[in-house]
């Protein structure tokens, strides 16, 4: 497929691991690095996050969600909204939550499966700008929408999809949501804009598997939806919250806070309002419906006090994403992350050494989704590139997290015995056997010698993922949705823009 | 077993890299008295050949080439005397000498080129490491190949390349042989100063070199 530019990809570049019935077991890495919590610092943070919600409490911004809470025994103010939540219930809703969950792909070949260590990487969603395959920045469209899904579409190392850009329309989110349903099989994480449109993002995804009920045994649709920091729910947010756990579809109940703005400037603080947030999102969605599946996470970062900005992938963010993940897996809930993010404007340098860090420390964190792959000047704008490159780096980390593997076979004494002192291990089995099994190969990644990297044109890797990028949209073809499942969802899509539907 | 199942059989084990069984099925070819020659270019050469391309096209790593290299070269030293006895000769593109040179014991560049060369259907005699001035001279004197490969992997011996090159002269040599350098210190503008005919960059690269000679 990449013939063309000098990319030869090798069929088993790192092959998955298959279970006893053959099943592709995608992203069980053997390690995860970084725990940095000591067991007295998690329980610190729990006990601080219990005593958060019950003492000072989060605003409810919505009637039927405050009623929930006032029967399960919260202490709730119907002037202020405030919500104080005991710390049983807080604790009950995390055990109501599932452990494990099926995130599924259209094609079963795609699903996810939330659990333990398991990492997965996804788009992100809301870059209002993108820098395109010329290298100009412009307010993004449509057609962007539906590139970034095509892109990651093709792309092996990208397991879920998000909308990636946004633009200024009515029902932007159902615009977004369509355009992926016809232009990938992966799963979906869909955005909640604070609208109404959310239960029809459920009918939506209901004609494309075939009805609710099989939307529910197979979720293809989880949806991102923001509490506002500090220790906020807003009305049509919380809405949206209840839609979902109703549907049982999967919900990333997760803030955006800013430390030294919207949440403390110390991680320790913002790690435990963050999780407050979540968790009280949790306690909502479980009482609307036991049992429904929460991903937990906290995108916190700081406040650049010079640029006067939210800087992503600075240390103190790279701390709070491992330290979020080892809490989420304290609770035993699938965990939110991201990575593959920049703060620079262009795909520089900067951005090259900001998406490698943040994807690496949240791959190695164990986070199960970590989304915002392709991420520039801080989430305003996208790139498509940065998402071809992503997916390079996806793969290594892949192989990174595998870690060694120790065995007889692998300790290979037997065969140092046989080649000794002064031989040559390149022409044995075993050799060929643990090439295909242990080492990674890179397609973008240029290990050539000078000439022939000469002859191939001289290119950097800027130019090289930018060809990979042309060569995709070029030529990859989605597997497309039946006829009548897309006029369905245009018809749909139109009784709601001409306001018959709510 | 029918000649042509053997034949795919000769094949597959060069395919497959499959070191166990190379001499076992070389030994029936014989035991069935199937003609050792269509042995090794209808059964062997196929093979090789599938490889090689696939090695080019990126498919296949150098693993798997060396490997098949290795089981075609357990099946030729089973099938060759036969085909000697037999008064009939193998049609090889050219006829390679190759060695690191005196000093020097880095031996797997020259092993991964040497492989390539076979599998480029050259003959090549591989002298080793560490290989005296007076062996590669005695060797070209007795095999009187096409070209002569000297591997140097270390600044410090790469000067052998060019005592051998003046040997060469000295024997009355050096115009009956092409001569080819290779190593990670040599260098294009090396191959030009010592006056040696070709540099090959990559054992792929030495390929190419090779084939504009025969």
């Amino acid at each position: 497929m990449f013939e063309s530019c000098g990319i030869k990809p090798i069929p088993v570049a790192y092959p998955w691991p298959t279970n006893t019935y053959g099943e592709t077991m995608k992203g069980y890495p053997k390690i995860g690095m970084f725990d940095i919590l000591s067991r007295d610092e998690l329980y610190s943070i729990h006990v601080a996050t219990l005593e958060l919600l019950e003492k000072v409490g989060v605003m409810v911004d919505n009637e039927k969600a405050l009623t929930l809470f006032l029967e399960a025994g919260a202490e709730v103010d119907p002037k202020t909204k405030i919500v104080r939540i005991p710390q049983y219930l807080v604790e009950e809703a995390i055990k109501w939550a599932p452990r494990s969950i099926l995130f599924a792909g259209r094609d079963r070949r795609l699903d996810l499966r939330l659990e333990g260590r398991r990492v997965y990487f996804g788009l992100g969603g809301g870059f209002i700008n993108i820098i395109d395959l010329d290298g100009k920045r412009r307010p993004a469209g449509k057609g962007d929408i539906i590139d970034a899904v095509r892109l990651a579409d093709a792309l092996p190392n990208i397991d879920f999809v998000m909308p990636c850009f946004s633009y200024n329309t009515p029902h932007i989110g159902l615009h977004e949501l369509d355009v992926m349903l016809r232009n990938t099989e992966k799963p979906l994480v869909c955005m909640d804009y604070g609208d109404v449109d959310v239960i029809r993002y459920i009918e939506l995804a209901s004609v494309v598997v075939g009805g609710e009920t099989e939307l529910r045994k197979r979720p293809i649709l989880c949806m991102y939806v923001e509490p506002i920091s500090p220790l906020t729910h807003g009305d049509t947010h919380t809405e949206n919250l209840m839609t979902f756990a109703r549907a049982n579809l999967p919900i990333v109940p997760v803030p955006c806070p800013i430390m030294g703005a919207t949440i403390p400037a110390s991680l320790a603080g913002a790690i435990v309002q963050g999780s407050a947030e979540t968790l009280s999102g949790n306690v909502i969605i479980q009482l609307t419906s036991k049992g429904a599946p929460v991903i937990f996470g906290a995108s916190n970062a700081i406040m650049d006090m010079k640029a006067q900005v939210r800087a992503v992938a600075g240390p103190e963010y790279l701390i709070n994403n491992l330290a979020i993940a080892q809490l989420g897996r304290y609770y035993g809930l699938p965990t939110w992350s991201s990575g593959g993010v920049s703060t620079s404007k262009v795909l520089d340098g900067q951005a090259y050494i900001e998406m490698t860090i943040s994807l690496f420390v949240a791959a190695a964190s164990g986070a199960n989704l970590i989304h915002d792959v392709g991420l520039l000047e801080r989430g305003i704008t996208g790139c498509l590139d940065v998402i071809t490159i992503c997916d390079e780096l996806a793969s290594m980390f892949r192989r990174f997290l595998d870690g060694v593997n120790v065995t007889d076979e692998t300790l290979a004494l037997d065969l140092m015995a046989k080649v000794g002192p002064g031989g040559s291990y390149l022409v044995h089995e075993h050799t060929r056997d643990h090439v295909r099994r242990e080492h990674w190969f890179p397609t973008l990644i240029d290990r050539h010698r000078w000439e022939r990297w000469m002859a191939e044109g001289s290119k950097d890797l800027s130019q090289r993922v930018n060809e990979k990028t042309r060569e995709i949209l070029q030529t990859h073809t989605p597997r497309p949705l039946s006829k009548d499942i897309e006029e369905r969802l245009t018809e749909i899509i139109r009784e709601v823009e001409r306001g018959r539907r709510v | 077993m029918t000649e042509k199942t053997l034949i795919e059989k000769l094949t597959n084990v060069v395919v497959e890299g499959d070191l166990s069984s190379a001499e076992a099925v070389a030994r029936e070819a014989i035991k069935v008295e199937l003609d050792p020659l269509m042995a090794i270019e209808e059964g062997l050469v196929p093979g090789i050949s599938r490889v090689g391309k696939e090695f080019d096209r990126g498919d296949l790593y150098l693993t798997d080439l060396m490997l098949s290299a290795e089981v075609m070269k357990i099946c030729m030293e089973v099938l060759l005397p036969e085909v000697a006895r037999r008064g009939r000769k193998v049609k090889f593109r050219g006829r390679v000498i190759l060695g690191t040179v005196a000093g020097d014991i880095h031996s797997i560049g020259k092993e991964i080129v040497g492989t390539m060369l076979m599998v480029h259907g050259f003959e090549v005699t591989d002298l080793g490491v560490d290989v005296p001035d007076e062996t590669f001279i005695n060797k070209v004197k007795e095999l009187k190949p096409n070209i002569l490969g000297l591997s140097a992997l270390m600044t410090s011996t790469m000067n052998k390349q060019l005592d051998v090159i003046k040997a060469l002269k000295k024997a009355g040599l050096r115009d009956r042989v092409k001569v080819m350098v290779g190593g990670a210190a040599v260098t294009e503008d090396w191959a030009r100063e010592i006056g040696a005919d070709a540099y090959g960059v990559d054992a792929v690269d030495a390929i190419k070199k090779a084939e504009e000679f025969v």
